[in-house]
């Protein structure tokens, strides 16, 4: 074993065992599954996908590239996963909703954040992939570049998927004037 | 930071805060996790096993490596292989066989079990002689107290295992100029050829056997070694060997090299993730902390008969580890491409093209290119078992800030439409492809009153139909296997990613008044996935809109409706299923939802009342289908405020839960959909702030039935069975 083998409270990470992948599973997963929930605004495809996607990290632990980044490949997992709009067929086919005059009124499933609950709903129109440059960059604080790789994508469509995203945004809500235009 | 982005941030903030998220692994989860690492350790097992095969079936064919007259065209090149510096000088052969170190065994253990005891005839009785038990003091007999002794021992490696090569002629994969333990002769050496062999020698095995294993050694005195750290007591050793008529300059080439390295620490990656088996390098770079070095070699090997598959491999080596990167040469098209990211010190992107790219160019944004470098595929590629030939076309790399568009340089243009081969028409219609001038396979066709195109943008597949710029569906693929539903006027393209060894993809449409049945076939063409995984991408043309069962290989199918929206009489708003029974939830309007069902069992198959729809009182209903061999059922609860749905200690695919939003009877509501077969029971528990529920619930099935406790759920009796 390479003495530089990262270890995770002194056990080696190169193959889990089961408490280890337990903590593994502890340290990272809650956060994917908070990431997983604001991508898809579901907090059960958000459990689903997260999990789906700690199973793929963690069968593929022997080839990741470093292995102390366990949780950007997780993320990554994550956004791959939600923005693929492909979905294993059996088990993961997706419920159709919102659109259209079909769009929810006051149903959703989370608690009323006031009102921010507009911002909520048209994030929800936004492209899979607008939404998923929006949290990256907003709510995990990713670098441009790190957004990028976390979304398979260059540097520059990130930046355009940013500004779309926001663009369409402005668009949809009235309160939020468009860019440049200072209030 | 603006309005907007204040108020996201803020928003992000408080929703994640807002939900709840399991502080501890689901055990389901973590057994799906062990299942999948088990997995994935038992194929990295039969690929070692396979390659060992491969190694000694490579041996066995005595073949004459190829002499590159004036070198092979590559540059100098410099990295570390098993943790061994080395410099590669311009036209000289650079072997990586490290991957070899990870699948040979090194050593073999032999136990022997003893124990004393009295031996006794077939009554019971004490025999006077006794065999094979070994008497140990003060042992009276009568009882047994086995041990065990077990010697390690080091498989014969006269030559160590296999690190590196260095060369000024192309040894072919597979093969050393020290021969391989007792698998097979060294390879030939050419009358002018010279080489360095580094090998590893694990504890119990000496370097001084290089000198006789080695043919052609040019000073068998003269071998170098030093340990490697992290591994027990192992070291490296190398020497130099050469032909007759090796020029004076290759040979203090070699010499020196030999020099140099004695004495020198190494420290491995201990687990080489080159690739899997050995490979040439063809180029090397350094970009901030993170080396790389471009590989032709060996990326994988058939599970079943152990061929390998040739390919590029991208090694980085960075302070954390190595990692790599695998692209097989291009089935149709042109190019191949990938990247590694070196951080502030930009990228490395690399690939592979088809042989009639002339050259390749990255372009940034700006539009500004630049050239690629491209390299022929060495031709030893050929001689390894079942491989026909070196791949033709090339591998190719170029350094750039960012990830850029890559445009191969197209002298002349490919067949338009590959032509079917008889299997091809057997196994299903062949979608159309074409070359575009920029040298992109656009997969194309008319259907549903439209001309269609499906291009490949980055990871993604984009569908433009009627010659427009933009895509009416993006991002439809990334990784995995699976399908999509695309709307347009007309009709609803089912567009899949599916495993290559898809045969058939149909949807079979449901009769109505005005029409009968019919199956409407899929058309597919070769395609990797988001992920560079060679499948198929199937595209099927679902007229007006309707209903049926989507079946892929004649397996179980699946319920389908078109369009996604709006919702018709029918519409599938949920589906899934085990294999045994599909399920769907359909809707026929905003008071109904049912659920029907599909077994593999006949008498699991059919269609349940209208769900019920009040269901928003403190306690659950429940509806379906409760079959001959398992009841498939509905769980309708209220979600506000939002209830955590649970089933211990049931496999995790079996409970599927969706929070339903949009405006109907059921707004505000939860529906669980969960099978159990008959004779079993399944637990559901429910949390909502705390409370329960009246739960949790045990839930038997019974032929054509099931019971709840604890007593209290709305419950709607299963209708009979569809016929």
């Amino acid at each position: 074993m390479a003495a530089d083998t990262p270890t995770l409270d002194g056990r080696t990470l190169v193959e889990p065992d089961g408490s280890a992948m337990a903590e593994l599973y502890t340290r990272y997963v809650p956060s994917g599954i908070r990431l997983a929930y604001l991508l898809t605004g579901d907090r059960h495809q958000a459990e689903d996908l997260a999990h789906e996607a700690f199973v793929r990290c963690v069968g593929r632990f022997q080839h990741l590239r470093s292995h102390a980044a366990f949780d950007a490949y997780l993320r990554r997992a994550i956004v791959n996963l939600h923005t693929s709009g492909l979905r294993r067929r059996r088990t993961e086919r997706e419920w159709l909703r919102r659109e259209g005059p079909r769009a929810a009124a006051e149903t959703t499933s989370q608690r009323d954040v006031g009102e921010r609950a507009d911002l909520w709903e048209a994030l929800a129109t936004l492209p899979a992939r607008q939404r998923a440059a929006l949290v990256l960059r907003y709510y995990e604080d990713l670098s441009e570049r790190d957004a990028a790789a976390a979304l398979s994508c260059s540097l520059a469509a990130m930046k355009s998927l940013v500004a779309r995203g926001s663009e369409a945004l402005r668009n949809q809500l009235s309160t939020y004037a468009p860019e440049g235009d200072e209030r | 930071m603006n309005d907007l982005e204040r108020d996201l941030r803020n928003l992000f903030d408080e929703r994640s805060r807002g939900i709840d998220v399991p502080e501890l692994a689901s055990k389901t989860v973590l057994r799906r996790s062990r299942r999948r690492q088990v997995g994935t350790v038992v194929v990295g097992a039969l690929a070692c096993l396979v390659a060992v095969g491969v190694t000694a079936a490579a041996i066995g064919q005595a073949r004459h490596p190829a002499v590159i007259p004036g070198g092979n065209g590559l540059g100098e090149r410099t990295t570390s292989i098993g943790g061994v510096p080395v410099t590669a000088p311009a036209g000289w052969t650079l072997v990586d066989d490290w991957p070899l170190a990870a699948i040979l065994p090194t050593t073999s253990q032999t136990c022997s079990f003893s124990t004393t005891g009295t031996a006794v005839d077939s009554h019971g009785s004490p025999v006077e002689a006794v065999p094979s038990v070994t008497p140990t003091v003060g042992d009276s007999g009568g009882s047994s107290s086995p041990s065990q002794a077990c010697s390690t021992a080091n498989l014969g490696y006269p030559a160590g295992v296999p690190v590196l090569q260095l060369a000024n002629f192309e040894v072919p994969l597979m093969k050393t100029v020290c021969g391989l333990s007792d698998q097979g002769a060294p390879a030939a050496l050419p009358d002018d050829g010279v080489a360095v062999y580094v090998g590893m020698f694990p504890a119990g095995t000496s370097v001084s056997s290089l000198a006789t294993s080695c043919p052609g050694a040019i000073d068998p005195a003269q071998i170098a070694s030093g340990p490697m750290r992290g591994l027990s007591d192992t070291v490296f050793g190398a020497i130099a060997v050469a032909g007759p008529d090796a020029s004076d300059t290759d040979r203090a080439i070699a010499t020196k090299y030999v020099q140099n390295l004695n004495g020198v620490d190494v420290t491995p990656i201990v687990t080489p993730a080159s690739a899997a088996g050995p490979g040439y390098v063809m180029a090397t770079g350094q970009g901030g902390d993170v080396s790389w070095r471009l590989e032709a070699g060996v990326t994988s090997f058939d599970p079943q008969d152990g061929t390998p598959t040739v390919g590029a491999a991208m090694v980085t080596t960075d302070p954390s580890g190595e990692g790599s990167r695998t692209l097989e040469p291009p089935p149709s098209g042109t190019v191949n491409d990938d990247y590694v990211d070196l951080g502030a010190a930009g990228v490395v992107q690399f690939g592979t093209a088809t042989a009639h790219v002339s050259g390749i160019d990255v372009v940034d944004s700006s539009g500004n290119a630049q050239p690629a470098t491209i390299l022929p595929w060495p031709a030893g590629l050929g001689s390894l078992p079942g491989v026909a030939g070196a791949p033709g076309g090339w591998l190719w790399y170029a350094s750039a800030a960012e990830r850029e568009t890559v445009r191969p340089v197209v002298t002349s243009e490919p067949t338009a439409v590959p032509t079917p081969t008889p299997a091809d028409i057997a196994s299903g219609e062949r979608l159309q492809t074409r070359i575009d001038p920029n040298g992109d396979r656009v997969v194309y066709g008319r259907d549903l009153g439209h001309d269609w195109e499906i291009r490949r943008i980055e990871n993604s597949f984009e569908l433009f139909i009627d010659g427009s710029t933009t895509p009416v569906a993006s991002a439809f693929s990334t990784s995995s296997w699976g399908s999509t539903l695309v709307d347009v006027d007309g009709g609803t393209f089912v567009i899949g990613i599916e495993d290559p060894n898809t045969q058939s993809f149909d949807v079979t449409t449901d009769p109505t008044d005005q029409t009968p049945s019919t199956t409407i076939a899929g058309r597919w063409t070769p395609m990797r996935d988001g992920v560079g995984q060679l499948g198929r991408l199937w595209v099927l043309a679902l007229p007006g809109s309707g209903t049926g069962l989507e079946s892929m290989n004649h397996e179980l199918p699946d319920f389908v409706s078109w369009p996604s929206q709006p919702f018709h009489d029918g519409s599938v708003i949920a589906g899934g299923g085990d294999g045994t029974v599909s399920w769907a939830l359909r809707w026929h309007n905003d008071n109904c939802f049912m659920l029907l069902t599909l077994g593999t069992d006949p008498g699991d198959t059919g269609a349940s009342q209208c769900l019920p729809a009040e269901a928003t009182g403190p306690r659950p209903a429940m509806s379906g289908v409760f079959g001959s061999t398992r009841a498939t059922v509905a769980m309708v609860v209220s979600n506000r405020p939002p209830t955590t749905v649970q089933a211990p200690g049931s496999p995790k695919g079996n409970l599927q839960c969706q929070d339903i939003i949009f405006q109907s009877n059921f707004a505000g509501t939860t529906i669980c959909i969960f099978s159990v077969e008959v004779g079993q029971t399944i637990t559901i528990s429910l949390d909502q702030n705390g409370d329960p529920l009246g739960g949790p619930y045990t839930v038997s099935a019974n032929p054509g039935s099931i019971g709840i406790s604890p007593p209290g759920v709305e419950m709607q009796a299963s209708p009979e069975p569809l016929p």
